[in-house]
């Protein structure tokens, strides 16, 4: 019953769309505006940021505990990284363990600033068998869509702001700090929305009801560091690489807000 | 290791008196897609509540044919605590708090109105410094009331009890995990009903009596807080644009005239489109 | 998949002002428009509110027991049980938010939601359907129809059955808070009136809060309207409304988005 709704606001869409248009009147390679980042809003955290990303909000807090290592990289520090879509975001939110939107949702987030190194991981190492774990909890809290890219980016400003706790003697000392996390670099993803065979960056909720297909890139001010194709349709391999030159650009307009 | 003095000369640890609240501030109407929603800031607390419903209840079969089923769940981010961080998932203590917050609302909340209907009332806990059930049931009530949930009250909360043998009220974090004795306390300030109460530790009856006379003046000045949050929103709504209100312009025609409701809402509406005024009200 | 309910997703009926700024009814049948436009423009009592001001649930309005709506009578004195605006003069409350509850003779405006042998379901905008059955309308209608509809009953457990419906064709819809209904429509009807003269448009206000514009100035229609929701509360907004149609639309269906 609740998807009959659905289907028409797909279709108003699609007939927007269809006559190049969006219905908050942005272009189609065109970001929201009211874009905006806070950060250390959460001051218990190491590390925290909220994004406003028009009518999306997320909120990320970064934790840092010591623990052992993974086997094979003895020498690394932990990064972990999980995504909670709060029921109170929105009314398709249900309560209960992180359903498989929210695990893909860390997931890409999670590649983006792994594979870009932006935390050393190294520097992370204490002594033999510890390490400093960097726990990344993002938190939607307002959904309009689009959250991968708003989650990515309060990331990486939470971490641009991160503390690294006091240890001394085998103790973590929280409330006291040693230094600020070493950040390489700054990585944002940029998603674009395919509806028809019209291809928009930054989709609204309803936009992503919309969607036939979706495409997630990550990227530094250099390189792509991670991408993610999700919904049921496809893309052309010459839309795919269009939409890299496209991830770039708006890429650097976030950079500009990090 | 040695238990820390939480009181000194009088003053608690950060400054405060006895009866001293930490600053609190509250802002109705924060979240777009929730039917009602309120941030509350409370000392180092940070809470966000959100509200969606009436909408149908599901599962099925948990609908009352009655009323609305009211329910709260409480949760804290992993990232609130200063010390390491939380488990993902739900807690027990998660579930307790969740269930005595669901109490309260099932008394206030009007839910006679919505028969066959759930509200669902969130709570996150983004910060946490002590006292964060009563923070976020403070939160709760004013979206409800911001979503425009029919209630009896808006009702607040405030924790009390002892520390270092002296009653105190409204601790932080700290006061809780050394103190003797915590009584989270929430309450309708309208009757002064008492409709959640928690205890721990060892305390006569006389103490008790005084912390709950202290909780109560601590909770008319929340009280207070909530009423100017909601009524802000109005005042901010003006701002934008518009003309302030209740100017009395007799100049005016015929159409600066808000428009009563129409809807009924009392149960077995047979109502045409007029008032009835004498409709009969829920005698409470 | 149409007609199938996604268990436990999404509140059914109210959203705020701006879900669709349009989305094109399908149909064939013109309904007859203008007797439906009278029939909406009724109801909905107006009250001079010179005195208003805003309450909260548990304020007090009066010492004396006075029985009305969304208040309630405690030990001899009257009580709201909602944030509204009371007029102590005229002894009116009236809810600032809220939902759509049916009422007899209620003119709404519903989506078919169900197909079912004896009748349809559909969606009034309200956390209750409503029931169209098949022995009240000699139109067929199809899943996704828009259909204006009157409220012909609702029992004790706000079972809800609809009658003398016709499928709406072409036009947009307009969704807002169903307590601001009232003040679209004005004292009789002079509001709505005010922009169906500036705009041409032909327009049908259901009590539910979704509002069906078609042809004219639809755009401009849309932006009164939704300024209306915004501004119910406050004075002078007739003037306001009238100094925006004179101006003419501002832009194209502007967007929520930023």
């Amino acid at each position: 019953m609740v998807s009959i709704l659905d289907e028409v606001k797909k279709e108003y869409i699609r007939d927007l769309v269809a006559k190049g248009r969006r219905a908050d009147g942005r272009q189609f390679d065109e970001l929201r505006k009211a874009i905006s980042v806070e950060r250390s809003i959460i001051p218990n955290a190491e590390g925290s940021a909220r994004v406003h990303w028009g009518k999306t909000q997320v909120l990320v807090g970064i934790k840092m505990g010591v623990g052992a290592p993974f086997p094979d990289r003895p020498d690394e520090g932990v990064l972990s990284t999980n995504a909670e879509l709060l029921p109170l975001a929105s009314p398709v939110f249900e309560m209960g363990p992180p359903d498989a939107n929210s695990i893909e949702l860390a997931r890409v987030v999670d590649r983006g600033i792994r594979s870009s190194n932006v935390i050393d991981l190294k520097s992370l190492f204490i002594e033999e068998n510890k390490v400093w774990n960097v726990f990344v909890d993002i938190y939607v809290l307002d959904h309009d869509g689009n959250l991968i890219d708003a989650s990515a980016l309060a990331a990486m400003a939470a971490l641009q702001c991160t503390r690294i706790p006091k240890y001394e003697n085998g103790n973590i000392v929280y409330g006291e700090y040693s230094g600020n996390l070493n950040v390489t670099t700054k990585c944002v993803a940029t998603t674009f929305a395919k509806i028809g065979s019209n291809i928009l960056v930054d989709p609204t909720s309803d936009e992503e009801l919309a969607m036939d297909a979706r495409l997630t890139i990550s990227t530094t001010p250099t390189h792509v560091c991670a991408m993610q194709k999700g919904a049921p349709g496809g893309f052309t391999k010459d839309e795919l690489l269009n939409l890299i030159d496209k991830a770039f650009e708006k890429g650097n307009e976030l950079r500009a807000l990090l | 290791m040695e238990k820390p003095k939480l009181v000194i000369d009088g003053k608690r640890i950060d400054g405060r008196g006895m009866e001293d609240l930490r600053p609190i501030k509250i802002k109705a109407g924060v979240l777009d897609k929730a039917d009602g929603s309120a941030y509350v800031e409370w000392g180092n607390n940070k809470v966000m509540a959100a509200v969606y419903g009436p909408r149908e209840c599901i599962p099925k079969h948990d609908a009352n044919p009655y009323r609305a089923l009211v329910r709260c769940t409480y949760r804290m981010s992993p990232f609130c605590s200063i010390e390491e961080h939380g488990k993902r998932g739900p807690s027990r203590r998660g579930t307790e708090i969740s269930k005595i917050i669901s109490e309260v609302f099932e008394n206030v909340v009007l839910a006679e109105y919505f028969p066959k209907t759930a509200i669902d009332v969130f709570i996150e806990i983004l910060q946490a410094d002590g006292g964060t059930r009563v923070a976020g049931l403070t939160a709760a009530a004013v979206a409800l009331a911001d979503a425009g949930i029919p209630m009896k009250d808006l009702v607040c909360g405030v924790a009390g009890g002892k520390i270092d043998g002296q009653l105190a009220i409204d601790f932080g974090k700290y006061e809780d995990n050394f103190g003797e004795s915590d009584i989270p306390m929430a309450v309708s300030p309208r009757t002064g009903e008492i409709l959640l109460f928690q205890m721990d530790g060892l305390l006569t009856k006389e103490e008790i009596s005084r912390i709950i006379d202290m909780g109560f003046a601590a909770i008319k000045k929340v009280h207070a807080l909530q009423v100017e949050a909601l009524k802000e929103r109005y005042i901010e709504k003006e701002k934008s644009g518009a003309v302030p209100p209740a100017q009395e312009s007799a100049e005016e025609e015929d159409a600066e005239d808000v428009p009563a409701q129409a809807a009924n809402p009392a149960p077995a509406a047979n109502s045409t489109n007029e008032e009835v005024p004498n409709e009969t009200q829920a005698e409470v | 998949m149409f007609g199938e309910k996604r268990f436990g997703k999404e509140r059914f009926g109210k959203e705020r002002g701006g879900f669709a700024r349009g989305f094109k009814p399908r149909g064939q049948r013109q309904p007859e428009i203008g007797r439906l436009q009278r029939e909406a423009g009724k109801g909905g009592e107006h009250v001079s509110m010179h005195d208003a001001h805003v309450v909260v649930p548990g304020e007090l309005l009066s010492e004396s027991p006075r029985p009305m709506p969304f208040a309630f009578i405690d030990r001899g004195k009257t009580y709201s049980s909602v944030m509204g605006l009371y007029d102590k003069t005229s002894g009116k409350l009236v809810p600032l938010e809220g939902c759509y509850l049916p009422n007899l003779d209620d003119i709404v405006i519903g989506i078919v939601t169900e197909v079912k042998f004896s009748g349809y379901t559909l969606n009034i905008k309200s956390p209750y359907e409503g029931f169209l059955s098949a022995k009240d309308t000699r139109e067929e209608f199809k899943l996704g129809d828009v259909v204006v509809a009157r409220v012909k009953d609702v029992d004790e457990v706000k079972n809800v059955d609809l009658t003398d419906a016709s499928r709406l064709e072409g036009g947009e819809i307009v969704e807002i808070n169903s307590v601001k209904v009232p003040r679209v429509i004005g004292k009789n009807s002079s509001m709505i009136n005010t922009i169906q003269n500036a705009t041409k448009s032909e327009i049908i206000v259901g009590k539910n809060g979704r509002i069906w514009i078609r042809g004219g100035d639809s755009a401009l229609a849309i932006e009164a309207i939704l300024k209306i929701e915004r501004e119910a509360h406050t004075r002078g907004l007739t003037d306001r409304i009238s100094m925006l149609l004179k101006s003419g639309s501002a832009g194209s269906a502007k967007g929520s988005g930023i």
